[in-house]
């Protein structure tokens, strides 16, 4: 009897050192594959979506999309906290620096190694897997299914995240280029490249949002009613300046491959001069305009 | 007499230098194979045997790693050498005898074995692509 009581109480110990152990590691953070200290994850853009909810990562991603910008910090378990460890990866092939950060360049499974500045040793390893990007996924401003009706006057956001080919969000930051082919009934108010992006439409009718990323294109139909919106002079209520001609139509459509270049043509959402992310289709009168 | 005496010596001294030479020769044994513990799990494939390791691109493994002789004992302080780095990297591990073994990019080279110095044998090593697989 004694021993059955003496062996339930070890086994419930192991199991609150062992809870307690854990309880330690926040979720950004994950135990190296040699159990001397912990890895954290640091976006270094808020366009990372591992980022959407706040400054720190709500998870350590396993998975990081190609051409994605990431970093990593790492803490030695042991007590002397202040060891200075410098990261890095296995393979440039893979995971290459750029400025102090990772770049994922390739795609395929990497070791980020955490070696020790004093002696030059290795200290922990933590594996990750680089994928390509498959597709894109709009989000509302709850982090939700974006709205597929909105009216005039009102002001809405929408997200951008990246997604695998199975359907997985996947970290990294990255430059987002948006356009719309209707600028006259509705404004992108925050300037590319950003994952996410303010919306204001000003006159009813379809328009037609495509978010590009290395490569990827996703587009999002909105319907527009109500009223047209009277636009302020540019500088007035800060009220943006008419969209300019010259833009690039793109097809609306599901998920599509738009080839290699992230911002097609002029597109003047990626012009860094302050003007807003339009994208004039034809005459900017397109068919069904009031 | 006295160059009887001093023959005797040399004869000695030569017949002393000889034989611990020859001692020395007799007990050195010569690398036979690499012996692997503590290897650390790593998501791919990887392969540490005793004459060839064979590395998936992009992959870290720890292991400690002991060199045995002919005579099946350990060699005296141990060390590994690539012979080239940018395809196959060797680092020191955290511990005494470990080391962490990782491929930068495809290809193959050798691992240069190093006994108390002096290099005693080379085993194979491969970083092969996880498409290839």
């Amino acid at each position: 009897m004694k021993t059955r009581v003496r062996a339930i109480a070890w086994v419930g110990l192991l199991v609150a050192a062992t809870t307690g152990c854990r309880s330690r590691v926040k979720d950004d953070q994950v135990v190296g594959e040699l159990g001397n200290g912990t890895f954290r994850y640091i976006c270094v853009e808020a366009s990372d979506p591992m980022c959407s909810a706040g400054s720190r990562a709500s998870d350590f991603p396993r998975r990081i999309g190609q051409n994605g910008l990431f970093n990593l910090e790492y803490q030695p378990l042991n007590t002397d906290r202040t060891t200075a460890v410098r990261i890095i990866s296995a393979s440039s092939e893979i995971v290459d620096t750029r400025n102090g950060q990772f770049l994922a360049v390739g795609h395929g499974t990497v070791a980020l190694l955490a070696k020790k500045v004093e002696n030059n040793r290795v200290q922990d390893i933590v594996h990750l897997s680089v994928v390509p990007i498959d597709s894109l996924r709009f989000q509302g401003s709850d982090g939700r299914l974006p709205p597929l009706f909105i009216g005039t006057g009102s002001r809405d956001t929408l997200s951008v995240v990246p997604l695998d080919d199975a359907r997985t969000v996947v970290a990294g930051a990255r430059d987002y280029y948006w356009t719309v082919d209707a600028p006259e009934r509705l404004r992108l108010e925050t300037r590319s490249p950003s994952a996410t992006m303010d919306i204001r439409p000003i006159a009813p009718g379809a328009v037609t949002i495509t978010v590009t990323t290395d490569g990827v294109s996703a587009t999002l139909d909105l319907e527009i009613s109500g009223e047209p919106v009277l636009e302020p002079e540019p500088g007035e209520d800060g009220g943006l300046p008419p969209p300019t001609d010259g833009g690039v139509h793109v097809d609306a459509g599901s998920m599509s491959d738009a080839g290699d270049d992230p911002s097609p043509g002029a597109d003047a959402a990626a012009l860094p001069d302050g003007s807003p992310s339009v994208d004039a289709a034809n005459d900017g009168s397109p068919e069904g305009a009031p | 007499m006295k160059l009887g005496h001093l023959a005797l010596n040399l004869v000695l001294g030569l017949a002393a230098t000889l034989g611990c030479a020859f001692e020395d020769e007799r007990t050195r044994s010569s690398f036979e194979q690499l012996s692997y513990r503590r290897i650390s799990s790593a998501p791919g494939y990887v392969s540490l045997g005793p004459r060839e390791l064979i590395l998936e691109r992009g992959l870290a493994v720890r292991a400690r790693v002991s060199a045995l002789g002919d005579d099946g004992k350990p060699l005296p302080l141990l060390s590994l050498r690539s012979d080239d780095p940018a395809v196959f990297t060797i680092e020191r591990g955290p511990r005494l005898g470990e080391y962490v073994f990782f491929g930068p990019r495809s290809g193959s080279t050798d691992v240069s074995v190093y006994s108390d110095g002096e290099r005693v044998g080379r085993v194979a090593a491969q970083v092969i692509d996880a498409h290839g697989l």
